[in-house]
């Protein structure tokens, strides 16, 4: 059990550590997000929507699209160098290779929000920065329930002659009760001030637990199959 | 009154006809395809032997 | 074989005798509804086919299972001809709810938790069908196609309940199907229309099972020929 463990964490270092050298991971979806917040000033707000009324929304629209990049790169790079076929010769259970991969992805992508905070605050006027402690709850548990189900998939995807298409298309419908759970809770949050312990909040909390530990469940027990060869 | 019912009228044969249409093509596209695929199926077979 | 044949006329026989029957029902038989009259009768098909559809997806769910239990194809060709159909009532569904929406709440679309849920199942398995036009491996694509129909099928409950949720907080005017008032005889009606779209749903599963079988037929043979060129 401890040696799964040790592997895992192993696993999970490689990968921060390749993208602590060259940050292009990070930077990247950092400047997408911020792009992606832009472009919707340029067309809703433009159209007659304040963006502070949708900023919930619009923060996890952010994530989404940042994060399909992200997910995309986790993989692309194992199969371009075969490092996917070299980690199946260790004598590691197919679904740590998940569960190490997936804990990877959320770490950038957690990462990734936690520096779009004060971009949020700054430019939609939110006060994101003020809960922060609530929000962080709420991004881990809807990033985590996105790369559970976002580090399968873009596993298929990486299969596939389209892997930079297919994944969106399979992975968006896919995590709609996520957008819901997170988009109520973060707009609860920020918009009437309420805490975690409130009901309402908690209401959606618990449907992002109950997503996070059924798909990382299925998940884990399914990987296998999408890699070996 | 009698208008509204004659356009509803309308909606609903749309609905059921979308519906019979639907199933029929595919129906269709099915049997053909099954033809075509068992005519290939005989060519190859008479050339194997 | 014999026996195949035989049940598969059987079935052709009983789905060419219960469509004309369930459309006499429909149109003859159900009484007229109070509130939304003669539109309501798109009820007696669209209710079953979301019920069918959602039985297609189910059943690709269970053989989505065998087949990485067992790794044979067979049971990948049958859950695949049964996504095709699926997709084929979902997208039936999608097209009836709005035409039977507009003349009574004035809309093409409300997101209510059946039409959504409905639309965002047909995104999905769609999505399956496009991992195998996009995977040239045969043997893998059924393999992740197999997963794929795990993981989208558990997800169908949660996205029913967490808009469900979202709606009882934020209610709609036109949600649901409220405001009809069954009869036994509307009652006898849906059951037939559901027992004719389910005889609907095996025949056409047996047409695409026999295809897609041939057609993987002729690629073996095409391929065993290719290699003895060689």
């Amino acid at each position: 059990m401890t040696s799964a463990f040790k592997l895992i964490y192993h696993l999970v270092s490689k990968d921060i550590l390749a993208e602590l050298r060259s940050k292009e991971m990070l930077v990247s979806l950092f400047f997408f997000s911020l792009m992606v917040i832009i472009i919707f000033h340029f067309t809703i707000e433009v159209s007659g929507v304040s963006l502070a009324e949708i900023a919930a929304g619009l923060i996890w629209v952010a994530f989404t699209f940042s994060g399909i990049i992200g997910l995309n790169r986790s993989f692309s790079s194992e199969l371009h160098n075969g490092c996917l076929q070299g980690l199946m010769l260790t004598p590691m259970d197919r679904g740590d290779i998940y569960i190490a991969k997936m804990l990877a992805n959320t770490i950038f992508m957690m990462t990734v929000e936690l520096m779009l905070v004060p971009i949020f605050t700054f430019l939609l006027n939110v006060p994101v920065l003020e809960h922060l402690g609530s929000l962080a709850l709420v991004f881990l548990l809807g990033t985590w329930g996105y790369t559970a189900v976002g580090t399968l998939l873009a596993a298929i995807s990486a299969n596939t002659s389209a892997q930079e298409v297919m994944l969106p298309i399979l992975l968006l419908p896919l995590i709609i009760p996520i957008l819901m759970g997170a988009v109520s809770a973060t707009g609860l949050i920020i918009n009437s001030g309420k805490g975690i312990f409130d009901a309402d909040v908690l209401k959606w909390l618990k449907l992002l637990v109950g997503f996070d530990i059924i798909f990382t469940t299925v998940c884990y027990l399914t990987f296998e199959y999408v890699i070996e060869e | 009154m009698k208008s509204d019912l004659l356009k509803n009228f309308w909606y609903l044969v749309s609905a059921y006809s979308a519906v019979f249409v639907a199933i029929g093509a595919f129906v269709f596209t099915l049997f053909q395809k099954q033809d075509q695929l068992e005519r290939e199926l005989d060519a190859l077979k008479k050339s194997k032997s | 074989m014999k026996k195949d044949a035989l049940l598969d006329r059987i079935l052709l026989l009983a789905t060419v005798i219960a469509v004309p029957i369930s459309l006499y029902l429909v149109f003859l038989y159900a009484p007229l509804e109070k509130t939304m009259g003669l539109m309501q009768k798109i009820f007696y098909y669209h209710v079953p086919l979301a019920w069918i559809c959602f039985l297609a997806f189910f059943v690709v769910f269970v053989l989505s299972i065998r087949h990485l239990v067992t790794k044979d194809i067979k049971y990948d060709i049958i859950a695949h001809c049964s996504v095709q159909i699926g997709v084929l009532f979902c997208g039936l569904v999608l097209i009836t709810g709005p035409i039977w929406a507009r003349p009574i709440w004035g809309v093409w679309w409300s997101w209510d938790p059946r039409l959504t849920t409905t639309l965002i199942l047909f995104m999905m398995y769609v999505g399956y069908l496009l991992i195998d036009s996009f995977t040239s491996e045969e043997v893998k694509a059924a393999r992740i196609k197999a997963v794929f129909g795990i993981v989208a099928f558990m997800d169908v409950p949660i996205v029913w309940y967490s808009i469900k949720w979202w709606r009882t907080i934020h209610p709609m005017v036109r949600d649901g199907k409220s405001g009809m008032n069954i009869s036994p005889k509307m009652h006898v009606t849906l059951l037939f229309c559901i027992l004719t779209f389910t005889l609907i749903y095996a025949l056409l599963l047996r047409l695409a099972v026999r295809v897609r079988t041939t057609e993987k037929e002729l690629e073996y043979l095409k391929d065993s020929l290719g290699e003895e060129m060689i």
